[in-house]
């Protein structure tokens, strides 16, 4: 009985280690139409009074994560999805974010649709997102665990200081009473191929990316 | 058989012979004429103004004294016993000027490492550090001037502030392209007067 037990014990620790996930999920082509390109990383943005700061973003970057799934100890099947992310700071350190999208591979969300979030440090949107269709989930608040609404549009063309930008993602909160930091993102206009291009702050001060 | 003992003697001898305890050096406080470089008092707010923008940003301070203490390595200097490693305990007294608007910390660091001796810690410590997106160093009050840009009188909005150090930052931690303090002016009786950032844009002392 005591051998059986060990002969299955060590098939199930060599299948675990030699088995491949069966299936490989990746973030849309269409979705990464949202990173910004090399060329355009680094930009400098004026706010409604004139104040000048500098921002700096990363290449992309990206990593599979695997989820396995067991019956009896056993693995018996796992998958792989992938996380695509693109991080940046602005050169006063007065705003840092992230972007990510990691890969649909849940079935209880719209079918074809990755998961996206822009992390501000402070607080994240969250929502699903398939190309311009956007499906809002929540913006997430770290210090007070808490959860609050948000709206997401797409809009075809939008101007900041005379640069026409096409295919721009819209976040707005609904509830603009709640106080938030100073200086989180209320508000954010984010262009396909260029990042982050306008943004309101929480005290209601906006900064707009000038040309290059 | 033989590299069984060699084994248990090496072990022995480099266990059984324990370093001698390095040396412990203490510094004390930070004197007070240096203390006296830097003129914020922790809970007082200034002012600075963008100058295009005319934008008024109070800057609230915090100022904070500790000690630490850090390793030395190989010769000690000469003013203490000789030993092959030491520490040695100083004092840091830290100025963080956080700004209500989103622009940057202004802070300073000062030190009695110097004390030490060691030329290297002189020429390192024996001044104030500043940073504003780009740091520079001011020398302490009494000490040697003669290498600094100094403006004799400076006037701002009507005020006029005396002997304020012009110092060029250095950038080197960080992208060139990225907008960053190019020059910080400073002087003993009123901390920041201005920073030029390298834009072009300007933030100035402002006093009603």
């Amino acid at each position: 009985m005591k051998t059986k037990f060990l002969i299955i014990l060590a098939l199930s620790f060599v299948t675990a280690s030699c088995t491949k996930p069966t299936k490989s999920y990746y973030v849309q082509d269409s979705n990464r139409e949202w990173f910004a390109d090399t060329a355009n990383l680094k930009f400098t943005m004026r706010d409604d009074n004139g104040v000048s700061q500098s921002f700096s973003f990363a290449d992309i970057d990206q990593y599979m994560s695997e989820q396995g799934s067991y019956f009896m100890c056993i693995y018996v099947e796992g998958i792989e999805y992938e996380h695509v992310y693109q991080s940046g700071f602005s050169s006063f350190s007065t705003l840092n974010m992230s972007v990510s999208l990691t890969a649909d591979h849940l079935d209880d969300e719209p079918e074809g649709t990755d998961d996206f979030r822009m992390d501000f440090g402070l607080a994240h949107y969250t929502m699903r997102i398939d190309g311009n269709k956007f499906y809002p989930k929540y913006c997430y608040e770290y210090s007070n665990d808490s959860e609050m609404e948000f709206m997401a549009e797409y809009i075809d063309k939008y101007y900041v200081h005379d640069v026409e930008y096409q295919g721009v993602m819209h976040l707005k909160l609904i509830d603009v009473a709640y106080p938030w930091a100073a200086n989180f993102p209320t508000e954010v206009y984010y262009a396909k191929h260029y990042g982050l291009i306008q943004c309101t702050l929480g005290d209601k001060l906006t900064l707009y990316r000038l040309p290059d | 058989m033989g590299t069984p003992v060699i084994l248990v003697a090496m072990t022995v001898l480099f266990t059984a012979c324990p370093r001698s305890k390095p040396a412990y050096i203490d510094l004390g406080r930070i004197p007070e004429q240096y203390l006296a470089t830097v003129p914020y008092r922790n809970g007082d707010v200034f002012r600075m103004q963008h100058e295009t923008s005319k934008v008024i940003i109070d800057f609230e301070v915090e100022r904070h004294r500790h000690k630490t203490s850090s390793e030395g390595y190989g010769s000690v200097p000469t003013r203490f016993e000789p030993a092959p490693d030491y520490y040695y305990e100083y004092e840091v007294d830290m100025t963080t000027c956080k700004p209500k608007y989103p622009v940057f910390d202004l802070s300073i660091s000062l030190s009695n490492a110097y004390m030490l001796n060691e030329e290297e810690m002189q020429s390192w410590y024996k001044k104030a550090d500043l940073f504003a997106v780009g740091s520079a160093k001011v020398p302490f009050v009494g000490d040697d001037h003669s290498d600094y840009e100094i403006i004799d009188s400076l006037e701002i909005n009507g005020h006029y502030y005396k002997d304020v150090f012009k110092l060029k930052t250095d950038y080197y931690n960080y992208d060139d392209e990225l907008i960053h303090a190019d020059t910080i002016l400073y002087n003993y009786e009123n901390g920041f007067v201005g920073i030029v950032m390298s834009n072009g844009e300007k933030y100035m002392l402002y006093e009603d």
